[in-house]
């Protein structure tokens, strides 16, 4: 099963040429996952300024910890795990300064056309819908939906087996159908 | 008993739809079975719409967000010379300190030999000799050949009184040699002295 984690992940061949001393290999792998990165760190740092302060530490904590890595998981499941992990520290450092109600930035956003304000709308309940599922099922949600892992990866950050991955998702999508009502039935 | 059946089955039914190839063959077939009798659609429909939700927030410039994460990178990488100073210099220190200790000997007189004597001497040292064959010594700071002196002329002394001691007038208790030489009168008359004095 390692060999074949091995073979799929992209990642592997620049992680070993970082470890060999290759400086653009890291330039790389922050390329090709800043974007993931940012977004899964956005979902829990409201503010985008900060959101970019979290994920540059990601990347400088990945640089300091590649080295070690000897690649139990994906490099991109790794990385996910070191953003949760900034993110909840972050998170815990900041408590008190966290946008509660109306995020500054949303505020600033352009005005949308009113083709577009229905899925606005609609965008706004559905991310309500999610904020009330409890939080294993919205990280497993989450990872799966807005991240593209697969389960293994999912059961692997959010510390579960890959079946309780799957039911958790099940339950997940069950109860947002539930909370959203007969719409989206 | 069927309940608990299904339900396995339903709790399956998300991940089928959302990656079929994730299944085993095993939980693929069972899920299939149950297939016609759930609201597929709807499942999938709100999948597709979760898939759907663009990201939160304005993302970043991607260019600069790159070029910011590479000057904090360089920040905390260390050059290779710098990696090794602190254990080099450690290792120079340490040598140093070594070849100092190994020169300077606390006393300065006991290097004066010539250093071929020296190592001889220490080797002879760990090495047990024929007391035979031991004719030199290391007296004072020098080596000393005994081997030419006359026995009877060292060993002669040992039967001659101890001039040292009896008539050493610089030493820290006073000559008392006189006493032996005192007949049994003076010592009476000096006993008697002695006696009333202490009455």
């Amino acid at each position: 099963m390692e060999a074949v984690t091995d073979v799929l992940d992209p990642d592997r061949e620049l992680a070993e040429r970082f470890r060999g001393g290759e400086r653009a290999a890291f330039d790389q792998l922050v390329r090709r996952h800043q974007q993931g990165v940012w977004r899964l760190v956005r979902r829990y740092v409201k503010r985008e300024a900060d959101a970019a302060d979290v994920t540059q530490l990601v990347f400088v904590r990945a640089f300091k910890g590649l080295g070690a890595f000897r690649g139990a998981s994906s490099v991109r499941s790794w990385l996910f795990r070191i953003a949760i992990n900034c993110s909840l520290s972050w998170l815990r450092d900041h408590r008190r300064e966290q946008p509660t109600e109306i995020d500054d930035d949303a505020i600033s956003e352009p005005a949308v056309a009113p083709g577009k304000l229905a899925a606005g709308e609609e965008g706004v309940r559905l991310r309500a819908a999610i904020a009330q599922l409890p939080p294993k099922q919205k990280l497993v949600l989450e990872l799966r939906v807005f991240d593209d892992l697969s389960f293994k990866e999912v059961a692997e950050l959010a510390d579960c087996s890959e079946n309780t991955a799957k039911v958790n998702f099940h339950y997940a999508v069950k109860k947002l159908r539930d909370i959203l009502g007969g719409s989206h039935g | 008993m069927a309940e608990q059946h299904e339900q396995e089955i339903d709790e399956l039914l998300a991940a089928y739809l959302d990656g079929v190839s994730e299944l085993t063959p095993e939980e693929r077939k069972r899920v299939e079975a149950r297939l016609s009798e759930l609201d597929v659609e709807g499942t999938r429909g709100m999948i597709d719409q979760l898939r759907a939700l663009p990201p939160e927030g304005r993302e970043p410039d991607w260019r600069a967000m790159e070029k910011r994460i590479a000057a904090a990178v360089d920040e905390v990488r260390v050059p290779w010379w710098r990696r090794w100073f602190v254990p080099v210099g450690a290792l120079v220190m340490t040598a140093a300190a070594a070849m100092l200790w190994i020169h300077h000997t606390p006393d300065p007189e006991a290097a004066q030999p010539a250093p071929h004597v020296a190592m001889t001497k220490a080797v002879d040292a760990a090495v047990p000799v024929p007391a035979a064959q031991a004719t030199e010594v290391w007296l004072d700071g020098q080596l000393v050949d005994v081997s030419d002196v006359d026995e009877d002329a060292v060993l002669g002394d040992l039967d001659a009184p101890d001039t040292l001691t009896a008539d050493d007038d610089d030493g820290l208790l006073p000559t008392l040699h006189w006493v032996d030489n005192l007949d049994d009168r003076a010592l009476d008359r000096a006993e008697h002295i002695l006696e009333k004095k202490k009455s």
